[in-house]
């Protein structure tokens, strides 16, 4: 594939992926953030499928560019951000985003993955991808997708505003991929400068000789400090490795490059491993895969029985590229045995359980696996859209378990090793402890396979190349190196090490500490460096001549490698040293040798200087002893004296033995208990940790449950709430919802009529904005609904008078009691207001209307009856018209409701009788139009009788009505007349009488009775509000 | 109207009782008998159990009612029906607009040709 993407504009993607926590850090991000202009943003975030996503509107808060949905066909615009869309999975194809739905199978999710795949695949070095704070692996192969294309890769960092879920960041960086960790603002900086690094590189390079120059300055670099020659490297490779670290760094030419290469050595070992990254790939470096293939791998099979196993360790097997690699190799070559083969085993191991994660999914973008063939391909791998998870069959090969090579104990009757990631990322010092281990791991002719980079050839005693160029060795048997198993204390190795380098440095420096030297290789004594526990430590030359070892098991315990004649004196000597940690000097102990007897003094003193006790043992050569005869017929005629200070040392030595194996029975006795203790102890915690995974899982249980309950309650809640946008956005009435405080929560459409309301004055005080009602104090209106918590209701109109508005404060409860805020609702009212206003004036014009023709009645009537009626009969005509009209200016005042009984005996009494002899006595009543009507009909006709026969008819007289009410509707009124002139029951009644007795029977169904008392007429009325009362 | 075998019997139904006495006399002089007359829908109604009129003269608006619920009952007996009111006859509800119709005030003339009329047209006979 071509590292110049052929795009319209060479834009940089972003590609940013997140998950639990995830919303938290990309706000500040894009908080952070202050646009990068010429990069294009994708984020993916894990997402409930089916749950509508505010992402957009919160990062469109955060950040001033625009924040758009990715749409299927979408262009990856620069200075855009594409937010997915929940339940879709978002990729890049030719500079357009791919929008596909996710698919429903998936266990963990791969959104990221796949989204930094397709970056990788389309962008190359043009891609960046940034995992921030989440839970789970996703994201890690995808960088490593992205790196290996020449990318840059980042991981939320620890400290700053740590991620909330470490665990995504962290698989990353497991898994070897990222280039810089850092806090979210600070990963928001840096890429700009990253950006702009990477449009520079877009732009044509100048001088390629200077370039080749510094190349080759670069790769005497890592030469000297690594020790790999780099030389024969692909050119475009090697450069767009270092143009990463350059990236990176933010270096924009080589030469600055090459001064920090110089100044900081740590960076030299970085860009040794960018080199080396693509080691962890499937086959890398082909060739050496094809040699394993075709004669190492035939080879171990040819020696195995079906019934046997076929053993490979893959130390350091990171994200499992490397074991399932060679597994398929092994599948292969089973499948062509035509015979049932060895059971195969793939042992992968790795400290990293996060990486060792990522190997067990067994699922790798595509871009990862380009180096697989395509039959290996097909038959091992199952294609699931951009992702190809291994099959079944090598995925059962493989197994994956978290191991130390330093700390745990090594595996046994292993095939084949293959370590091509590990050494990389060890010194020298640790390559060296490691080897002999995979040399003890290794069956006997068994093939190590080691990387690129390092080399077993320093161990050549262990093992003998196949292909030093492929770097695959077979195992030798003949051994005589010590193990240094991990089961060794690290003091012993570590103080080993120490005087192996200080002892072989001094001799290389300065003549006269060559001559030093080479006097102290001659002269000096040998001597033994052991431990408190007589371990030898450290041998110098020439201690042939007093040790030798003795036969069994080997051992590293000094006195069992001491001659025997030296044993006696060297237990007593050593145990004397080590108790008092003291000096001790044996002079002249006989030891023969080869050329004859030699006297030799035998001195052990305390060495200090390491954080253990430690005793240099030093035999010193005092020259021949004298042939003696004693000594030429030892055990004959050895001196009576000889005897029995030999006898006497033996003692002393039988008891100091007895002591010491006294002692440590009895340490053996205190670490069995303590053992047993511990046991006891380590049970009873097993115990525990069962009991409390037991109380975790049910408490995960029901977790779950609530979950799914939130889950639902969620999903209404999300719908109540789309109901109330939607009747919000579609009212038409002005509606301003406040909070507590009265800042604006939300408003609708219509009320920017009334305020001048933009959608930033959300969060504002609503007293602050000013209104176009005429006289409304909205303060005063706000503050005594929130102080009386009462709905007020009033009636506003708009400064223009066009608009009339049915103003509603209603104060409303949160559900723990307190005020949660006030609703303002303005229901236009304009309408309903004119209407009424013009039924007004109507009413007006009617009632005037009725008077008038009342009057204009009268005046036809006197016009019309003047001289053919009787002057009385038309007077009578013409008072009825009057008291009607009377009547109805009452009713017309009372705007055609109800009016009281007095007023209209007031009315009609004062009116025509224009004196004030008449008394009331009763209730308020109110009667209705009807009801006013009739009854000021009879009350004229009784106050004209009154006047002409009855109690007002003379001077002294009175009238006195007098009413009540029993039982809610039945009314009585008593009209009295007294002091008027002597009444009798007249002959015959009038009209006045009939109409008053008739009108009021018929229409009100009442009932008058008169009584003519001598001191005046009585009238009782009685009637009833017949189911309509006052 | 000439005087035939048995006068005219009329429903009449209004709640002012100073027109419902003037236009019984009236009707009386012109030769018809007045059933009523009634000031409610309930008076009304129980004046039609109790006899079978050959036409109504009813009001619109009563007291406290209006009379359209006389309407099925006169319909159900096939008596004419000639509606009088203050309102004007298209303010009138729809289920009136199929009598006949005379706004107040009016000349008792005019009444009594209404009346005429539709006796002529329902009771030939009679007429």
């Amino acid at each position: 594939m071509s590292h110049t993407p052929a795009k319209p504009s060479a834009t940089v993607v972003i590609g940013i992926g997140a998950s639990a926590g995830g919303v938290e850090a990309l706000q500040a991000f894009f908080a952070s953030d202050k646009g990068i202009v010429d990069a294009g943003y994708l984020v993916v975030l894990h997402m409930q499928k089916a749950r509508p996503s505010r992402l957009v509107e919160i990062l469109a808060r955060k950040t001033s560019m625009p924040v758009v949905h990715a749409e299927d066909g979408m262009t990856v615009a620069p200075g855009r951000v594409h937010v997915i869309e929940p339940g879709s999975v978002m990729t890049v194809a030719d500079g357009r985003l791919v929008v596909t739905v996710a698919p429903k199978t998936e266990r963990s999710p791969t959104t990221i993955d796949r989204l930094f795949n397709s970056l990788a695949q389309d962008y190359n070095d043009f891609a960046i991808g940034v995992v921030l704070s989440g839970t789970g692996a996703d994201g890690a192969l995808g960088l490593k997708a992205i790196k290996e294309r020449g990318g840059i890769t980042f991981a939320q960092g620890e400290d700053g505003s740590a991620p909330l879920f470490p665990e995504m960041p962290e698989s990353a960086l497991a898994a070897g991929v990222i280039d810089l960790h850092l806090p979210v603002e600070k990963i928001a900086q840096r890429l700009v400068g990253i950006v702009s690094s990477m449009h520079q590189k877009a732009s044509p390079k100048t001088a390629n000789e200077n370039n080749d120059r510094l190349c080759k300055e670069i790769c005497a670099l890592l030469e000297v400090q690594v020790g790999h020659d780099f030389s024969g490297y692909k050119q475009s490779t090697f450069v767009r490795r270092v143009e990463r670290r350059m990236s990176v760094l933010q270096l924009s030419t080589l030469e600055a490059y090459v001064a920090c290469l110089r100044k900081t050595p740590s960076e030299v070992t970085l860009l040794f491993r960018d080199l080396l990254i693509s080691v962890t790939s499937f086959f890398r470096d082909v060739e050496s895969f094809d040699l394993l293939a075709k004669e190492v791998i035939p080879e171990i099979f040819h020696n195995k029985k079906n019934t046997d196993e076929l053993r490979v360790w893959v130390p350091g097997c990171a994200t499992g590229e490397e074991a399932f690699s060679i597994g398929m190799l092994l599948l292969e070559c089973a499948d062509a045995l035509g015979r049932p083969g060895p059971t195969i085993r793939v042992f992968a191991t790795d400290i990293d359980e996060s990486a060792l994660g990522i190997a067990r999914k067994a699922r790798y973008p595509e871009v990862l696996l380009d180096g697989v063939p395509l039959a290996l391909r097909e038959k091992y791998f199952i294609r699931d859209q951009d992702h190809y998870v291994v099959h079944k069959r090598l995925r059962d090969v493989c197994t994956f378990s978290a191991h130390n090579v330093l700390r745990d104990p090594p595996f046994s009757r292993i095939d084949l090793v293959s370590c091509r990631n590990l050494l990389i990322y060890l010194g020298q010092e640790f390559q060296d402890r490691i080897l002999p281990i995979l040399h003890y791991a290794l069956r006997p002719d068994g093939f190590l396979f080691v990387g690129v980079a390092e080399g077993a050839t320093r161990h050549s005693q262990l093992f003998s190349p196949i292909s030093k160029k492929h770097r695959v060795f077979r195992r030798l048997d003949a051994v005589t190196g010590v193990l240094p198993l991990p089961l060794m204390t690290a003091s012993n190795r570590h103080t080993a090490h120490r005087f192996a380098t200080e002892l072989s440095g001094a001799s290389s420096t300065s003549l006269r500490k060559q001559i030093e030297a080479r006097v102290l290789q001659a002269y000096m004594p040998a001597y033994v460096l052991i431990n408190a526990q007589g371990e030898a430590v450290f041998y110098s030359a020439g201690t042939g001549r007093y040790l030798e070892f003795s036969p069994g098991a080997p051992s590293r315990h000094l006195l069992s490698n001491a001659r025997k004649e030296l044993r006696l004196s060297l237990r007593r000597s050593l145990h004397e040293a080590i108790s008092n940690h003291a000096r001790v000097t044996l002079p002249e102990i006989i030891v023969p040798r080869d050329d004859g007897l030699r006297k030799v003094h035998l001195v052990v003193e305390p060495f200090d200087g390491g954080p253990t006790p430690l005793y240099l043992v030093l035999f010193i050569d005092q020259g021949p002893a004298a042939l003696t005869s004693d000594h030429q017929h030892s055990g004959v005629a050895l001196s009576f004296d000889d005897l029995e200070r030999e006898l006497r040392d033996t003692r002393d030595q039988l008891q100091t033995t007895y002591e010491e194996f006294e002692t440590a029975i009895e340490e053996l006795r205190v670490a069995n208990e303590e053992l047993m203790s511990m046991n006891e102890e380590l049970q009873s915690s097993n115990e525990e940790l069962e009991t409390s995974k037991e109380e975790l899982q049910s408490v995960n249980e029901e977790l779950q449950t609530v979950n799914a309950e939130m889950g639902r309650h969620v999903e209404a809640l999300d719908l109540a709430n789309a109901d109330l946008q939607g009747l919000i956005e579609s009212t038409g009435i002005a509606t301003i919802f406040l909070d507590s405080k009265l800042a604006i929560r939300s408003y609708t459409q219509a009320a920017t009529d009334i305020f001048t309301l933009i959608p930033s004055d959300r969060g504002r005080l609503i007293t602050d904005l000013a209104h176009q009602l005429v006289d409304f104090d909205l303060e005063r209106e706000l503050n005594s609904t929130l102080v009386q918590r009462k709905t007020v209701q009033l009636s506003t109109t708009r400064r223009d008078g066009r608009k009339h508005y049915l103003t509603c404060l209603l104060p409303y409860s949160a559900s723990t009691g307190d005020l949660a805020g006030v609703v303002m609702t303005f229901v236009d009212v304009t309408a309903l207001t004119e209407a009424d206003a013009r039924h007004r004036v109507m009413i007006g014009e009617l009632n005037h209307r009725v008077r008038n023709m009342l009057a204009v009645v009268t005046a036809i009537a006197s016009q019309t009856l003047r001289g053919v009626s009787t002057t009385q009969g038309l007077e009578q005509f013409l008072d009825r018209l009057h008291a009607m009209a009377r009547t109805y200016k009452l009713l017309t005042e009372a705007n055609w409701s109800n009016m009281s009984l007095s007023d209209l005996l007031r009315e009609e009494l004062g009116a025509v009788t224009g004196t004030n002899r008449f008394e009331f006595d009763g209730p308020i009543i109110e009667l209705d139009p009807k009801y006013s009507l009739a009854m000021g009909m009879v009350f004229h006709e009784l106050t004209v009788n009154a006047l002409k026969y009855g109690g007002l008819s003379n001077e002294r007289g009175n009238v006195l009505v007098r009413w009540r009410v029993d039982g809610d509707r039945d009314v009585t009124i008593d009209w009295i007349e007294s002091g008027g002139p002597l009444v009798a029951e007249p002959a015959h009644r009038g009209f006045g009488s009939a109409l008053m007795d008739h009108q009021i029977a018929y229409e009100l169904d009442a009932r008058c009775d008169r009584a003519f008392k001598p001191e005046g007429l009585e009238v009782t009325i009685r009637f009833s509000f017949a189911g309509n009362p006052p | 109207m000439t005087a035939g075998a048995t006068a005219p019997l009329i429903l009449l139904v209004e709640d002012e009782w100073l027109i419902a006495t003037t236009v019984a006399e009236a009707l009386n002089q012109h030769g018809c008998e007045v059933l009523g007359p009634a000031p409610t829908v309930a008076r009304a109604l129980s004046f039609l159990e109790a006899a079978h009129p050959h036409m109504a003269i009813i009001d619109f608006r009563l007291a406290r009612e209006t009379t359209e619920d006389i309407l099925p009952v006169l319909d159900a007996m096939k008596i004419p029906v000639c509606v009088l009111s203050g309102y004007a006859a298209a303010q009138l509800p729809t289920r009136y607009q199929c009598y006949r119709f005379l706004e107040k005030p009016f000349r008792m003339h005019e009444l009594f040709a209404t009346v005429d009329e539709l006796l002529a047209e329902n009771h030939p006979s009679s007429g």
